[in-house]
């Protein structure tokens, strides 16, 4: 027996199966029925711990979509149906990929679970690319709820679609059009906003007097001129702050889902490369099952996730 | 009982484990999975003209449309889970521990309902003023000085 026979042997000296596939027992258990389930119970605890995860953001979204009904309904037609859509095939068929190569692991198909694979991470990808043009878009339009960056005027005006379609083209932004009715709530307050009006205060305002909304002028006569945002901007302002909730929510959710799923692109390639180089570790098909289950989870949240944000009517 | 030397059949080792087992996992055939995508896609179809079918207006709720994409989108959900994930062949231990988190997940939102109780404060100390834009009549307005 020469030294490279000794390394390939199972546990206990025993020798391996011929097949690529063949699982190894661990001395814990009893048998390789109890290590699978073993294995498949420890991954679904992680996931567990994801679905509470996700289902607070879920419940968070879901308060404030029944309390700020009509500005969701606005809010939400800057997100592109078509692309949403895509997005959910995509990721059903790298569901299916993945479950056709947990399948071949267990039949020992090397070369198939590795094609399967590959195709599973490419429609990764490919999911990670719409959502960039997705973003960017929106980045673009004013639409982020960052910093001072948030500008749903702005964003209002720079859409400017037919009554189904939606402008998330690429640089959709540099084309300047013009408002739809359609955006009843928010052009009330934007036609003929006036930003100020002045109001005459007789003597000096008091201590400690928000001077946010306002403007304190010297004027002539009784007192101080205050100037103060009129009642129609106060109004696009609070509109615009729900919608500013929305897209929190929004890109706080499907950012936490594209960092799942970039998690799950570099564990499927992990597998991958361990396949390639015929390691021991992928000689059981558990890891791969695992990753797979993870995977369809990944799946299952945004199989949730696409109609609550993109599909409201 | 666990002996020294492993690898035996005996203990079911091997590619298939032993079939008799009340632990063992069969796993679906390719046939399976991929009625199963069709399926998924049937009812992606189903999902997109829900939107754009308006039910609301049958049935004078404004929240139909909600609960049908929902109901669609847990119908997708179980048909991952049960097939693609192999819930279906699984022991019952791990149809509890799937089934945990979504109960979980009940509880969160049952327990969540209370909101439909209280008047909503938008930002605290803000005052609650009338409005037609929020469902309930209520707006808000900021912190007037000196409170």
């Amino acid at each position: 027996m020469s030294l490279a026979n000794l390394e390939r042997t199972g546990v206990g000296g025993a020798p391996l199966g011929e097949q690529w596939g063949e699982q190894r027992l661990s001395h814990q258990f009893e048998d390789i029925d109890q290590q699978n389930e073993c294995y498949i119970v420890g991954m679904w605890s992680f996931l567990v711990t994801e679905v509470m995860f996700f289902g607070a953001l879920f419940l968070a979204y879901s308060l404030y979509r029944v309390l700020y009904f009509n500005t969701y309904m606005e809010a939400h037609q800057f997100l592109d149906i078509r692309w949403g859509t895509l997005n959910t095939f995509v990721l059903l068929a790298s569901s299916l990929s993945m479950a056709l190569a947990v399948d071949a692991h267990q039949h020992g198909q090397r070369k198939a679970m590795i094609g399967l694979l590959s195709f599973t991470v490419l429609c990764a990808f490919g999911f990670m690319a719409i959502k960039t043009v997705e973003y960017t878009n929106k980045i673009n339009e004013g639409l982020f709820p960052g910093g001072n960056k948030f500008d749903y005027a702005r964003a209002l005006h720079l859409h400017h679609k037919e009554a189904e379609e939606r402008a998330n083209e690429p640089f959709a932004f540099l084309n300047e059009h013009e408002l739809p009715d359609r955006y009843k709530l928010a052009t009330r307050a934007l036609e003929e906003v006036d930003h100020e009006q002045s109001v005459r205060f007789v003597g000096a305002p008091r201590e400690g007097f928000d001077t946010r909304l306002t403007t304190v002028t010297p004027s002539e006569g009784n007192g101080p001129a205050l100037a103060v945002p009129s009642e129609a901007a106060n109004t696009f302002e609070r509109e615009a702050n729900k919608a500013r909730l929305f897209f929190s929510i929004y890109f706080a959710m499907t950012g936490l889902h594209g960092i799942h799923v970039i998690v799950g692109i570099v564990l499927i390639g992990a597998i991958i490369v361990l396949a390639l180089m015929k390691h021991r570790a992928v000689d059981d098909y558990m890891p791969t099952e695992m990753v797979g289950l993870y995977w369809h989870f990944v799946d299952v949240v945004w199989i949730f996730l696409f109609p609550l944000m993109y599909l409201i009517s | 009982m666990a002996s020294a030397a492993h690898g035996h059949s005996e203990h079911g080792n091997g590619l298939h484990g032993d079939p008799n087992s009340p632990f063992h996992i069969k796993h679906p055939p390719k046939l399976d999975l991929w009625k199963n995508f069709s399926f998924l896609m049937v009812m992606l179809v189903i999902t997109v003209v829900m939107y754009k079918w308006d039910l609301s207006r049958a049935t004078g709720w404004v929240g139909t449309n909600v609960v049908i994409a929902m109901i669609i989108s847990a119908i997708k959900a179980t048909a991952v889970i049960w097939i693609f994930m192999n819930v279906r062949n699984s022991t019952r231990l791990t149809w509890l521990w799937a089934a945990l988190g979504f109960i979980w997940l009940i509880l969160l939102v049952g327990i969540f309902m209370d909101y439909q109780t209280r008047a909503w404060i938008d930002q605290t100390g803000w005052t609650a003023i009338p409005s037609e834009y929020e469902i309930g009549g209520v707006s808000s307005r900021p912190p007037t000085a000196g409170k």
